[in-house]
């Protein structure tokens, strides 16, 4: 009962470019319970999506996930075949992607699209697949899905189409949803909507959803608990409750603090100084020193371990005696 | 006096380093270099590297193989076919350079006014370009060669007739991706003239494709000269034109396969070495021409 | 559907302006060639009256636009002409060439589809590795090699050292070998190269990428959602480069002593057979338009973007 459903573990993915090897996620660990929305939250090119790639085993060249694992209810995915691997894919783990434009594919119908995993992985005759496919262009709230399932992604509006993502990606029921940036190409207020239908579905299906996102409010409003990355390294770890109420690491501080909420007029905006380090070359021992006001020697030449330091709350900084 | 030291040390800077880079990108482009640079250097130093003059007949000793003097063997004439191959680089790169020339001359004007106005203009000049791109290369030339005559300076016209439309498109590409960027709405704000903008606004910026476009059309402008002069219609001899003696070797390769053979492989090579440099300086600095 | 027949419609329509153009275009240019057929044939020695009678029945006496108007009156009945040279109807010495310029040009094309493509592909799918690597090799080798230069060569080295196929002229299937071969070779470098090219781009769209999260076999993935796609612009292309493979049929008829159309325009230039070169041209023109109509057509056929496009303008 209380085993997570993903336990990731010290997982490294690199990619090995003709300029030299980025470590994109260099020792990543984290877990993800059952039922809970859990945000993976982090600047552009912290190593967000590359996780989340990597948790599918969908690393493209030429990247390549070098050590680590990732239990997900026990079994390490890292060591399945890749037709193994494929059986879990859309059936107990999907992902629905950041550009629902271009991750359609311009050539097959919404509703052959929807159909295919369920065809694919229950066996299913395609008159079924079909009906049940129309089902579910239903279910994500697209009206009259008849008529749309027969219609080409690109006649479609925005919203409509990542609809139709989390239509295709659901229709298997999988235990567990990676959700990377669904929402940063909609307008707003498609973008409450769309999150709405996530929720829903996860408590309808009973599903667990790794939110990847760079909006904080996001986090606030949909998140149970949450992981702040950096640089290819998780620096935070806690509920979203925690984390917003006591930001333990000082790059979380800067991020909540560059938030432009608050009631009082400020007189600029917050900022964090420097700015994001190069991939292939990462500065020595913290990654973040260069940029943090509570640098000290150690900092310089140690890498902070990922500590518990409250329960559920983890930080990886030398602040905290790490 | 100053700056212009300065801009042109900055190009041959430029220039340099993008030569490392290439030799540095991939081993295919390596070669290419080194093959580029070969038939540059056999094509200035040609006096040198000849036995003897392309044209200077020798009837008694005509037809030999392959040996010691005559590398490459001697032709119906009994002129020596490596001299000649080598003179040949000459024409080849001249009459290809020459023919880029005028094809970069003709569409990069062409394409400027078309991305630039857009509308009627653009239509007529592009539907144009398109028409002339889809008739076969050869049959065109050949229309235009039987038009304006024989000759190698025609050849090169013809040929340059045929390929333009190439710089053309992509120049106009270029031109539609910056007009809309503030230099150029700056440009008007201040009441500069079209033809202003045009030569000092646009054209820079698309120099840099057009050099990549013309060293990967490079070698479709030799092979299509060479080509021409192989049907007859290009050069006349005693120009020691690769293709002309290709036509000369045809009719001998029975008996003296080499007169063909040889003068081939030049063309090969030379070919070869700017499509592998051309393809290294697109992967570099533009991958989106790969048409 | 009935979006795709009004496409259709406009396409044909804007060819057959066209077809009518080319002849007239043609027919200008032709005015303006220099030599004069006339004292060709006559000969040196001819005199005014000889002159005077064969510009009359050759119907070189009237002016020109006279001229222009029977060109066109004929060109629609099927007659294009007397050739000054053989003395025969331009379309029968048409009709007996095109035969054997097809028997080249066809099988040219289906090898470079059939042979081409699936290497492009699957060295897209192998990149980096061996095939990858020596396909991109034989592609650009081929590509920096004038045909005439490989045909030479191969008739050299397989017609006269080995011996396998004669090297000029017809008789019987063996014949066609080596010219087909000098067709083809390069041919199928070209659409291996493209096949390759676009196979590779359409691998790393963001929809195959869904493709594969959805659990999909691999088979499926990379025929049904990446092939699917990347053969739109490889077909296309096939269609845009149709004409210009025809255009190689002078040089290698030429060589091989090919009693195809292409020997023939050649033929005719160096003569100065006009009407034939006229024609032959004109027929060329035509396939070119036709060609590229074909290739808008199949265009939209294959991909719902265009063709949607159309029924919403």
């Amino acid at each position: 009962m209380n085993e997570p459903l993903l336990d990731v573990r010290n997982l490294r993915t690199y990619f090995y470019l003709s300029e030299g090897i980025v470590k994109a996620v260099d020792g990543v660990s984290f877990t993800v319970n059952k039922d809970e929305v859990f945000c993976l939250v982090g600047e552009t090119g912290c190593g967000k999506s590359v996780t989340a790639l990597s948790i599918m085993r969908l690393v493209p060249y030429p990247g390549r996930i070098v050590s680590g694992s990732v239990l997900y209810e026990g079994t390490d995915l890292l060591k399945l075949s890749e037709e193994e691997m494929r059986l879990i894919r859309g059936r107990e783990i999907a992902m629905i992607f950041q550009n629902p434009m271009r991750s359609l594919n311009p050539v097959f119908t919404i509703g052959y699209q929807v159909a295919e995993a369920p065809m694919v992985h229950f066996n299913l005759p395609s008159r079924d697949a079909w009906n049940k496919a129309v089902d579910l262009i239903g279910k994500v709230k697209i009206p009259d899905p008849e008529v749309r399932a027969k219609n080409y992604p690109h006649v479609l509006s925005g919203g409509m189409r990542q609809r139709s993502m989390i239509a295709m990606m659901i229709s298997c029921e999988p235990r567990l949803l990676i959700a990377d940036e669904p929402t940063t190409s909609v307008d707003v207020t498609v973008q409450a909507q769309l999150m709405d239908l996530l929720l829903d579905i996860k408590r309808k299906q009973k599903m667990s959803i790794i939110l990847i996102t760079h909006n904080f409010g996001l986090v606030a409003e949909t998140g149970d608990r949450a992981a702040v990355m950096y640089s290819g390294k998780i620096v935070e770890i806690g509920t979203v409750k925690e984390i917003f109420k006591e930001p333990l690491h000082p790059y979380t501080q800067g991020l909540l603090q560059c938030l432009p909420i608050s009631f009082e007029r400020k007189k600029e905006l917050n900022f964090i100084p420097g700015t994001l380090p190069s991939p292939i070359n990462p500065p020595k021992g913290c990654r973040f020193h260069p940029r943090c006001s509570h640098a000290t020697e150690k900092c310089k030449v140690e890498e902070p371990p990922l500590i518990e330091l409250k329960k559920g709350h983890f930080v990886a900084c030398h602040l905290y005696g790490g | 006096m100053l700056t212009s030291l300065n801009s042109f040390r900055k190009t041959t800077n430029r220039f340099m380093s993008t030569i490392i880079s290439l030799i540095r990108y991939n081993k295919a482009s390596c070669v290419g270099v080194v093959l580029v640079l070969g038939i540059i250097v056999i094509a200035i130093g040609a006096p040198f590297i000849a036995i003897k003059h392309y044209a200077e007949v020798d009837v008694a000793n005509r037809l030999q193989p392959p040996s010691l003097s005559h590398p490459f063997g001697t032709d119906v004439l009994g002129r020596d076919v490596f001299s000649r191959v080598v003179y040949g680089a000459r024409i080849a790169l001249g009459v290809g350079l020459l023919a880029i020339f005028v094809e970069v001359f003709v569409g990069i004007p062409l394409g400027i006014v078309a991305g630039y106005f857009g509308g009627k203009i653009d239509k007529i000049i592009s539907a144009l370009g398109d028409a002339v791109w889809a008739f076969p290369p050869i049959v065109l030339a050949l229309g235009v060669v039987t038009l304006i005559g024989p000759g190698l300076v025609n050849v090169m016209i013809a040929i340059a007739l045929t390929y333009w439309p190439v710089f053309t498109r992509v120049t106009r590409a270029k031109v539609q991706s910056l007009i809309n960027r503030e230099f150029i709405l700056a440009a008007r704000a201040i009441g500069e003239s079209d033809f202003n903008i045009m030569l000092r606004y646009l054209l820079p910026n698309v120099i840099p494709v057009n050099i990549v476009l013309a060293t990967l059309y490079l070698p479709a402008a030799i092979l299509s000269t060479t080509a021409l002069s192989f049907l007859g219609f290009g050069a006349q001899p005693p120009t020691p034109d690769w293709g002309l003696m290709l036509a000369e070797g045809a009719s001998q390769l029975v008996i003296a396969p080499w007169i063909a053979t040889f003068p081939g492989i030049f063309i090969v090579i030379t070919a070869l070495g700017f499509n592998l440099v051309g393809d290294g300086l697109r992967d570099l600095l533009d991958p989106k021409l790969k048409v | 559907m009935s979006a795709m027949l009004r496409y259709v419609t406009k396409k044909l329509l804007i060819g057959a302006v066209i077809v009518i153009l080319v002849p007239t275009f043609i027919f200008l240019i032709m005015q303006l060639v220099p030599g004069d057929p006339i004292t060709l044939m006559a000969g040196e020695r001819a005199t005014r009256e000889r002159i005077e009678e064969l510009k009359r029945t050759w119907g070189l006496d009237k002016p020109a636009y006279i001229q222009y108007l029977y060109w066109l009156r004929n060109l629609l009945t099927g007659n294009m002409g007397y050739s000054y040279i053989h003395k025969q109807p331009v379309a029968y010495l048409i009709k007996s060439r095109l035969f054997y310029t097809i028997v080249l040009t066809l099988p040219a094309l289906l090898l470079s589809f059939i042979i081409g493509v699936p290497l492009g592909v699957i060295a897209a799918l192998k990149r980096g590795k061996f095939i990858d690597n020596l396909t991109e090799g034989v592609v650009t080798f081929f590509y920096s090699m004038p045909t005439y230069w490989l045909g030479l060569m191969l008739m050299l080295i397989f017609g006269l050292r080995l011996g396998w196929f004669p090297i000029s002229g017809i008789s019987g299937a063996k014949s066609a070998v080596l010219p087909i071969l000098t067709y083809a070779l390069p041919s199928i470098a070209t659409s291996a190269r493209t096949a390759r090219t676009e196979m590779l781009e359409v691998l790393t769209e963001d929809y195959v990428r869904t493709a594969w999260a959805k659990g999909l076999p691999s088979r499926k993935v990379i025929l049904s959602h990446a092939l699917r796609n990347a053969l739109i612009p490889v077909t296309v292309m096939f269609f845009l480069n149709l004409p210009w493979i025809i255009g190689g049929a002078v040089i290698i008829e030429t060589i091989f002593a090919w009693p195809g159309m292409g020997s023939l325009l050649y033929k005719s230039i160096v003569k100065q057979d006009y009407p034939v070169v006229q024609a032959i041209v004109f027929i060329i023109a035509v396939l070119t338009v036709i060609c590229n109509i074909l290739g808008d057509i199949i265009a939209a056929f294959l991909d719902p973007r265009i063709r949607l496009e159309q029924e919403e303008a």
